[in-house]
């Protein structure tokens, strides 16, 4: 495409990684001149999801990065230095792809091939279902989840088990219907991420659908933990006595003020430590420290106090828990704010990279940044705002302090049986010597993560040596990685799916009680990048140069959002952080309807006849998944 | 609300998203303006903030569509668009300018672009209708035969030229 791109700018965002894309659409959306860059040729950096191919795209270029850009120095003018962009903050490392199926089928099992259709209804089944809508009332959102569960419940009668092993070739022909996650992040209900997207009105790009439970793993295998009042006393697991324990806990640290002296004496002690002086049983101490507070056995007391309230704030909003997921993977996440920032004028341009920063001489914060060079060009603007992949070497005192361990998993269940698809969370406690917890977040075909018939398992904890070593433990504990790549041993997958069908009539608290069998991991990644959330990003940083880390540790978006927020009041103080964004109804419509198009014959596009039906109303933004 | 409304309680009203992509200055924002003319005197493209322009199409006596048209509004120039924009459209348009080359190789781009990134949801490719533009200027680079070619051998469900500023084909090609 040619380049007539305009040269002066209010704002220079390049990276388009969360944080840099809320700073983007928050610019533009109070009138600024945006130009966000990506040197990738997709959104989201580090914060990308991706289709299968996609992935192997990704890792391609991970492995064999492109050559560093030619000098340029011509676009300097007096008193003027280049700094030469970086990349080294974004370098992924211990990548390791593995396969656990045999590339082809023999012909005997190709023979049984299952009904395509029976899958794809599958699909389309559920994506009708549980879908929430960020919406200010609360109340509507409830009733509908009830809805849809009845409908659900009803639906899946019918489920056809689909029994055909799967191959690599057959695996990688449905490429198109995996979203693989690089930074798998969840939203707290009434977190500030949602509050932002309902506030701004960016909702209305997005979709969501709520974590349908909360597992942990406890004595050796795992366990549904009761998180809403309704599931404390649904329970089987927990005895009458330890229910009320339970409940009189969870109120005390939900209602807890400064003023009370309910944690006297433990403000510096282990939430774990108060925990025990409660009494409780050494279960209802599991749920409470690993599963709702997502702690470990130092986190301060008070640390621990206010995570459980987070957990029980965004209790009862949308779902049975208090996480939402997007559809199509994070990486969706990014792309509703660029697309918003489009929307106000800003002007996007991926696969084009910042080779240099123009600043003015002197040492750290005494120069100022006066804008970028792009393919040779000189790019002026007032504020730059940078992920901090791009950032000069210089700009960080030192490496970054930590790195991330992820796994990504392709499997053929679920890690825990229940009678429908389920979106599961589980904060896997630090076991066997190791020292961190693994998060770990289970998707299925209904957020559009894989296809029907699969799962995708995302592992994420903190770096201590390769991603494969740190997450040894957990993968052991909760799947099968034995190679199944001879075809005489690939029908091994269907014995077990037999055992899958006997689970799938029973009752939810049920399941937990026949030994479960793990998922045969079909094919799994993995790899670590570096956590520059805890980086220093003031010193030795011109002036009017704002860094935004990578994805960091934490389960949600919240980082990112807080840091945005902080970046935009820097360079626009006085001014507010995205406000709502009119409905394109509420600009477009003023009283002109009444004169309606010319009247059009015949069947209107007879390819498009699967198009939904309209919710009265608000039928120009729904999102709704296509329903059959 | 006004006569629009209370025709379509009787039979539901159809939403359709159709997005409209292709090179810069092929003609995509005028011939969204020229299509949407009828029943919108503003300029929508003065207002800034809109995702997409409205049509209420009437396709027989008690049935009316609305179609919303997503245009890049020479916003996303420069790059390929985001899943966002694409998500859950029931049609696309693709065009390109016959008096430049370039913008017509492209087309086939763009149609790739959409097709990795968006599927209906029975997993066809999204219907694509190839449109060349500015068939009332001389010098063409484009000839029919290519045309004809491109269209049959990647699944474009149509193609016809069109003008935006004549007006010619304008309502026919969104049929």
């Amino acid at each position: 495409m040619e380049d007539d791109l305009p040269t002066e700018y209010d704002v220079i965002v390049v990276g388009t990684g969360m944080t840099e894309s809320v700073v983007a659409a928050a610019a533009s959306r109070i009138g600024k001149r945006v130009l966000h860059l990506d040197s990738n040729e997709y959104y989201g950096g580090l914060w990308a999801s991706f289709n299968f191919e996609g992935l192997q795209k990704w890792m391609e270029d991970c492995i064999h990065p492109v050559k560093p850009t030619e000098e340029v120095s011509a676009v300097a003018r007096d008193g003027e230095t280049l700094i030469k962009a970086g990349n080294q903050f974004s370098t992924v490392s211990n990548i390791e792809e593995t396969w656990y199926i045999a590339e082809e089928l023999a012909d005997s099992q190709q023979a049984t091939s299952f009904s395509k259709n029976n899958g794809d209804e599958q699909g389309e089944k559920v994506g009708d279902t549980d879908d929430v809508k960020l919406a200010e009332s609360d109340e509507t959102e409830k009733e509908k989840e009830k809805e849809n569960d009845a409908e659900k419940a009803e639906a899946e009668d019918g489920k056809p088990a689909i029994t055909e092993p799967w191959s690599q070739t057959k695996l990688k022909k449905e490429y198109r219907k995996f979203n693989l996650d690089l930074a798998p992040k969840l939203l707290f209900a009434r977190g500030s991420l949602v509050e932002l997207l309902i506030s701004s009105n960016i909702a209305r790009y997005a979709e969501f659908r709520s974590v349908t439970r909360v597992l942990t793993w406890l004595d050796g295998h795992l366990e549904p933990v009761p998180c809403s009042r309704a599931d404390v006393f649904a329970t089987r697991h927990v005895t009458v006595v330890e229910k009320r324990m339970l409940m009189k806990l969870l109120t005390v640290c939900m209602e807890y003020e400064h003023s009370s002296n309910e944690f006297e004496g433990f403000e510096d002690k282990p939430f774990s430590e108060y925990l025990k002086s409660k009494k409780l049983t050494p279960n209802l101490l599991h749920y409470v420290l690993y599963a709702i507070a997502m702690a470990t056995d130092t986190t301060p007391c008070m640390e621990g106090v206010a995570r459980t309230q987070r957990f029980l704030n965004s209790l009862g909003r949308y779902g049975n828990t208090p996480f939402l997921w997007p559809m199509y993977g994070s990486g969706e996440i990014p792309q509703c704010f660029c697309r918003l920032c489009a929307v106000f004028g800003g002007l996007y341009h991926l696969k084009r990279a910042a080779e240099a920063l123009i600043v003015t001489d002197g040492q750290g914060s005494v120069s100022a940044c006066r804008g970028i060079v792009s393919d040779g060009r000189r790019l002026e603007s007032h504020h730059l705002v940078l992920g901090v992949g791009y950032a000069p070497p210089q700009f960080l005192q030192a490496a970054p302090p930590g790195g991330l361990s992820r796994g990504i998993f392709i499997t053929d269940r679920s890690i825990l049986l229940a009678d429908k698809e389920s979106l599961t969370l589980l904060q896997f406690p630090p076991v066997d010597g190791s020292s961190e917890p693994v998060t770990v977040i289970e998707v299925g075909p209904s957020t559009n993560a894989c296809p029907p018939g699969m799962y995708v398992v995302h592992m994420t904890c903190k770096q201590q040596t390769t991603a494969r070593e740190d997450l040894k433990t957990v993968v052991a504990k909760l799947l099968h990685t034995d190679s199944i790549t001879n075809s005489a041993d690939s029908s091994a997958q269907s014995p077990n799916k037999k055992q899958s069908e006997d689970g799938e009539g029973e009752e939810v608290g049920d399941t937990a009680k026949c030994e479960p069998v793990k998922p045969q991991v079909l094919w799994s990644l993995y790899f670590n990048c570096p956590e520059t959330s805890k980086c220093d990003f003031t010193a030795n940083i011109p002036a009017k140069v704002y860094l935004c880390s990578g994805p960091d540790l934490d389960l949600d978006f919240e980082y990112a959002v807080t840091e945005a927020k902080a970046i935009f009041s820097k360079m626009y103080p006085d001014s507010e952080f995205l406000p709502r964004a009119p409905d394109p109804e509420e600009i477009l419509l003023e009283g002109e309807e009444s004169a309606p198009g010319p009247i059009f014959e015949g069947d209107c596009a007879k390819a498009e006849n699967d198009g939904h039906k309209t919710e009265d109303g608000d039928s120009d933004q729904t999102k709704g998944e296509e329903a059959e | 609300m006004d006569p629009v409304y209370s025709e379509i309680t009787a039979a539901p009203e159809k939403l359709f998203k159709v997005i409209i992509i292709g090179d810069p200055t092929v003609g995509k924002t005028s011939f969204v303006q020229r299509y949407v003319e009828n029943s919108y005197k503003r300029d929508y493209k003065g207002t800034v903030g809109v995702d997409f322009a409205l049509k209420v199409v009437k396709w027989s006596e008690t049935r009316t569509a609305k179609l919303q048209l997503w245009d890049i509004a020479g916003q996303e120039r420069f790059t390929w668009m985001t899943r966002v924009y694409y998500k859950d459209s029931h049609g696309c348009v693709i065009m390109f300018d016959l008096t430049n080359r370039n913008s017509f190789i492209n087309s086939l781009k763009w149609k790739r672009d959409v097709d990795s990134k968006c599927r209906l949801p029975d997993g066809s490719p999204i219907p694509c209708m190839l449109l060349a533009n500015k068939c009332d200027l001389q010098h063409r680079q484009v000839d029919q035969m290519e045309i004809e070619e491109l269209y049959k051998e990647h699944n474009f469900i149509g193609w016809t030229e069109t003008s935006a500023k004549e007006g010619i084909m304008v309502d026919d090609s969104m049929k």
